[in-house]
């Protein structure tokens, strides 16, 4: 003991008395330390987000689906590239849902399967005529007039357009006079619009049938879904939490929009572009290259005719005013002043974004997809047909604390839905239509009628060429509306239980129990042969995990390059110490110190430095993740997006990555003083005369 | 000048003199030359597959792509009038980069078992492209049918025939087709029009990571019937660059210079192929404009690789100076502390502050600039054995990791300049602090040391 406390205090004394050459170090200790606690921490923080942006938002501790399936669930894709994986589906859900409910800590199973579709917003011009139609048929005249001189307001614009040289209706001289014809007889004709008394229902199917296809502010936004039992989801899924609206009623068919998606696809797209521009100056100090300037604004003012068109005829008239008045240098007519609006620069962006989101954006429709609005989903089927599908968005939903990439987040839709959108072509389901038509009591086998296919929010998608034109959307409406016909109503949790269900998430009472209910939930569908695979999310998104393992990979080699270097400079160090301290170790021998003694010092010595700088080194690494933790780490694509598990990642300290920080750093200590340790101990006593001298 | 060579010549007597302590700092500074030249050789290898495997499928280093509105709100791609963007093309890029046209559509394959949504099928023109002859090879029957087979069929030259197709092995497994089997190609083009085409098989490929789900090839002619292409249009120009770091920077210049000769342009981005259709549908322009960017615009899905290759590469080689760094304040101020009556001396024979500093300096310089030299040339012998040797990589996580498969680190000659210069900058900059210290030493204290 008194031994052990000599050594401990001379190794004390020795390393206060050579602080210079301690310190140096010391300083490759703390170095090294801080480090691998920041690097570890980070690789930590990166893989802990998007296992949750995963596990507590779509995938659930596992998900289960036909070990007969024809390739491997990717629960990812259909979000990330569009893909439909065949996928096949569950046998008997009833059944697996048994099984694995019998098993200890396993909360809930919930049925799900993932579609790509897109949805195409209407444009105002549609919307117009509708409402003058509908007022037109329930005697609203003020209101049909009201909308009659915002078509007109509408179409002026377009006129003015055309003969700006701005856009052509068409790149076909004959369709583009016969257009300009056209919009000319609308907006200044009066022997046109005054059928309105005479026969308003001519009027309108003029208007729809002549007009609408050269009105333009329409808009494609991607909408990839998740088809499930929403009542389980809401259940399972904890952070799950409701934004807006209200939630589906069992039974209820409907949307439930993700807020990002929404926030980052659906907002107007001017109002898209200034949120780019102003997240551009914020990642970049507030400052942009003049190129990126330019092409910035040069987008943006393209995009003038969203606003100009979604704007009544009062509210263009109100803006060009306020136009002018916000800038004196904005002149002419409301489209040049709009597009001399758009045109900003470094010096005009903060004063024009202002005014943007406080006088324009109030005029005009800031996210093509609302609540209460009723949209058409358009997907690709199974067997590869278009499918089309009309739905009501019910609400906007979030996972608390989980901003999702929006590469890789989906919309929720009712199962009803879902399976309407990737037609399942099996008798099964012909059959459950079958049924469900029965107990609403549709025919099922006439054509859509008219409030079918024009019902409330219907888009007239206008594609293409003049031969085609609109042929194709007529298909998917009535795709859609037979859809509707066939179910006009959303399904139970038991009907969807007992229909096809293509995957499943399971939810399990805690981190620590996964192991132990995947055992069991294997066994239990094994003892009752349901041929179902079990996967985590390291499987169901392997892509992801993969290339987390790539980033993972880097930082790791990144780490043990810096170790080995650090191990040598700390060797050098303690081997220049040692050199230096050949009297002193001489003198201890001549003392009576054996060599076994001499070599305990040396490393008792090496242990102090590393474990106080290693512990300071880790705390430097803390601070530093606490700090990125604060401000977050930026990903700089939607790849890196999602492995971050949102825009952003925080990283947070980890108390594995601070330990094992310290210990690597004193082991490596240790290491490095191996080889001067041992010179160390065969310093002849004899050495220290020779070094007096 | 004279000067000069006194304290270079005492520098080198002084680092012969320290032997031991020298040769540690040497052998530390030389070892983290070894380790960049390898670490940056393993991530600029990974950069330089993911660019070259990226641009040989898709569309070059640089692409011109064109958007043609004939409509305010009906986008696709197309390039018009080809002849006068080619001729733009080759009076704009040096005489030995290659540039051909491609056809890009969004197709649907279908075989009788089973259908594949081909979101980048490119109709190429296979005797123009090396570099996709070269990126993709023939898959062994055993990677897409049930046999044990090595054999590999069919052949990527048939993709001149017209009605030929090349698809990635995991394709032809969904499929269930074999090289020779039919397969019907099914596009909705963009003005509602229904293209069908039946084709061939003529060659099954080894699935490359990210790229083989939802990538095919056709016959040029093919893919322009398929879309309704006319023979003087098309849709992208693909140009392959030698040097692919400057992709980006061509991509400026060539934009520029399209501008210049009356092209209407749109500014390019990162986005996927589709959302950019649907960005310009939203734009109140019609008529023909072209995109000119570099491959990661296009390949998207992959910028990430390299972007994340790069700033960890960066960060290790930061982290490396830094602990070489601190290596070399270390060991300067042992040295320094124990050439104290020699500093004296020299001071006192009236050698000034100042170039005592030089003296340290240069000391330090020239250990470090000569051990990197020998690191760096360790590495880069280190690097070409490797390379030489081939090594195969048969796990697929490493395969997916390194994007080959084998082990290939790349060397450039910017890189290893950059160490040779850099390394030792950073030990001298490390160093100049003991050398300050050195030269407040006074003659007094280095007598008082020597005593």
């Amino acid at each position: 003991m008194n031994r052990l406390r000599l050594l401990f205090g001379l190794a004390w004394q020795s390393t206060l008395a050579n602080r210079g050459k301690s310190a140096a170090i010391a300083a490759t200790f703390f170095v090294n330390a801080a480090l691998l606690t920041t690097i570890t921490s980070i690789a930590m923080s990166i893989s802990r987000a998007l296992e949750t942006s995963l596990i507590e938002t779509f995938v659930g501790d596992f998900q289960g689906y036909s070990s007969d399936a024809r390739e491997k669930l990717d629960i990812l894709i259909s979000a990330w590239t569009g893909e439909l994986r065949d996928i096949g589906n569950v046998a008997s859900f009833v059944e697996v849902e048994e099984a694995a409910k019998s098993v200890p800590h396993v909360i809930d199973v919930v049925p799900m399967g993932t579609a790509n579709s897109y949805f195409r917003a209407p444009t105002t011009l549609q919307v117009r005529a509708r409402a003058m139609r509908e007022a037109y048929r329930s005697g609203d005249l003020d209101k049909a007039a009201i909308e009659e001189r915002n078509i007109r307001f509408s179409v002026r614009q377009l006129l003015e357009r055309a003969a700006s040289g701005r856009g052509a209706f068409s790149e076909d001289p004959k369709d583009d006079a016969e257009a300009t014809q056209l919009l000319k007889r609308v907006a200044d004709d009066e022997s046109l619009w005054a059928m309105r008394q005479s026969d308003p229902e001519a009027l309108s199917e003029f208007i729809d049938n002549k007009v609408l296809k050269w009105a333009g502010d329409t808009r494609n936004i991607r909408a990839p879904v998740i088809g499930t039992d929403l009542d389980r989801f809401v259940k399972g899924f904890k952070r799950f939490r409701l934004v807006r609206g209200t939630m589906l009623e069992p039974g209820e068919r409907g949307i439930l929009v993700e807020r990002g998606k929404r926030e980052e696809q659906a907002k107007h797209p001017v109002a898209l572009a200034f949120d780019g521009i102003r997240d551009a100056l914020a990642r970049n100090g507030g400052r942009l290259p003049d190129r990126v300037w330019r092409e910035r604004a040069s987008r943006l003012a393209e995009l003038y005719e969203q606003i100009i068109l979604q704007l009544s005829a009062t509210d263009g008239a109100e803006l060009e005013a306020a136009l002018a008045k916000h800038d004196p240098r904005l002149t002419g007519s409301l489209i040049e002043k709009l597009i001399a609006f758009l045109h900003v620069d470094a010096s005009t962006f903060e004063a024009r974004d202002k005014f943007f989101f406080d006088v324009i954006a109030p005029k005009i429709r800031l996210y093509a997809m609302d609540v209460g609005d009723t949209m058409t989903l358009t997907g690709v089927g199974k067997d590869g047909s278009p499918k089309a599908v009309k739905v009501k968005v019910a609400g906007v939903y979030e996972f608390e604390g989980v901003r999702l990439a929006s590469h890789v987040a989906y919309n929720l839709v009712d199962f009803a839905t879902y399976r309407d959108l990737v037609g399942e072509p099996t008798p099964e389901l012909d059959a459950e239509r079958e049924a469900l038509r029965k107990e609403a009591g549709g025919t099922g086998n006439d054509l859509p009628s008219e409030d079918d296919m024009f019902g409330a929010g219907f888009i007239v998608d206008e594609e293409a060429t003049e031969s085609t034109h609109f042929v194709g959307h007529v298909e998917e409406t009535l795709a859609a509306a037979k859809a509707a016909r066939k179910a006009p109503k959303g399904l139970s949790s038991a009907e969807i239980a007992r229909g096809l269900i293509p995957s499943f998430a399971v939810l399990v009472d805690g981190e620590d129990n996964r192991a132990s209910a995947k055992a069991g939930i294997e066994a239990a569908f094994a003892d009752k042969k349901l041929g179902i695979r079990l996967e985590s999310w390291r499987q169901v998104a392997s892509r992801f995990a993969v290339q987390l393992g790539f980033l993972q990979m880097q930082m790791y080699l990144g780490v043990v390059a810096v170790f080995v270097v650090a191990l040598i400079i700390a060797n050098m160090g303690v081997v220049i110490a040692m050199a230096n301290r050949e009297r002193e170790l001489g003198t201890l021998r001549a003392l009576g110190a054996a060599p076994r003694f001499v070599l305990r010092l040396v490393f008792v010595e090496t242990l102090y430095l590393s474990t106080a700088a290693g512990a300071l080194g880790a705390a430097a690494g803390a601070g530093i993740v606490a700090l990125l933790g604060r401000y977050g780490i930026a990903a700089t694509s939607p790849a890196m997006e999602v492995i971050f598990g949102g825009p952003r990642v925080y990283p947070r300290v980890s108390v594995d990555a601070v330990v094992l920080a310290i210990a690597a750093t004193a082991l490596g200590a240790l290491l490095a003083a191996l080889l001067p340790a041992l010179r160390a101990s065969r310093i002849e006593p004899s050495s220290a005369l020779r070094a007096v001298r | 000048m004279s000067a000069m060579l006194v304290l270079l010549r005492l520098g080198f007597r002084n680092l012969a003199q320290a032997r031991r302590r020298n040769g540690l700092l040497g052998g530390a500074v030389a070892f983290t030359a070894v380790l960049l030249v390898l670490s940056n050789g393993i991530f600029q290898g990974v950069i330089t597959r993911v660019i070259n495997t990226s641009a040989a499928l898709g569309s070059g280093h640089v692409h011109i792509t064109g958007i043609y509105k004939p409509k305010r709100d009906l986008a696709m791609y197309r390039i018009k009038q080809l002849a006068p963007v080619m001729d733009f093309v080759r009076k704009n890029v040096p005489a030995d980069v290659r540039f051909s046209d491609r056809i890009h559509n969004f197709t649907r394959i279908y075989s009788p078992a089973d259908m594949v949504f081909c979101v980048f099928h490119y109709g190429v023109d296979i005797a123009a492209e090396p570099h996709l002859r070269e990126t993709l090879q023939l898959a062994p029957l055993r990677e897409y049918t049930d046999t044990d087979s090595d054999e590999r069929v069919g052949s990527l030259d048939a993709l001149a025939d017209n009605e030929s197709m090349v698809i990635f092995a995991e394709q032809a497994r969904k499929l269930g087709v074999r090289v020779g089997d039919p397969v019907v190609l099914q596009m909705s083009n963009p003005g509602g029009v229904e293209g069908v085409v039946d084709a061939k098989v003529v060659a099954v490929v080894r699935d490359i990571p990210d790229f083989s789900h939802f990538f095919c090839f056709s016959n040029i002619e093919t893919a322009k019937r398929l879309s309704s292409v006319k023979p003087e249009s098309s849709t992208i120009v693909s140009i392959h660059m030698g040097d692919v770091d400057s992709a980006n920077d061509f991509a400026v210049a060539l934009s520029d210079a399209a501008v210049g000769a009356g092209f209407a342009t749109i500014p390019t981005r990162l986005a996927q192929a589709r959302q950019k259709l649907w960005s310009a549908q939203e734009e109140a322009w019609t008529g023909q404009r072209i995109e000119i960017g570099p491959w990661n615009h296009e390949m998207w899905w992959m910028d990430w690789r390299t972007d994340a290759s790069r700033l960890i590469a960066t960060l290790v080689a930061a982290a490396l100076g830094l602990v070489v760094g601190l290596g070399a304040v270390s060991a300067t101020f042992v040295s320094v502390r124990e050439r104290t009556p020699e500093i004296g001396t020299l001071r006192a024979m009236g050698m000034s502050p100042s170039r005592v500093v030089i003296m340290v300096a240069i000391e330090t310089l020239i250990l470090a600039f000569v051990a990197t030299v020998a690191g760096t040339i360790i590495g880069v012998i280190i690097t070409l054995g490797l390379n030489a040797a081939h090594i195969k990589v048969t796990s697929e996580t490493l395969r997916y990791l390194l994007f080959d498969d084998a082990v290939y680190l790349a060397l450039t000659p910017a890189s290893l300049v950059g160490i040779v210069i850099l390394l030792p900058a950073v030990t001298l900059v490390a160093s100049l602090w003991p050398a300050f210290k050195a030269s407040r030493i006074s003659p007094m204290a280095a007598i008082r040391d020597a005593l």
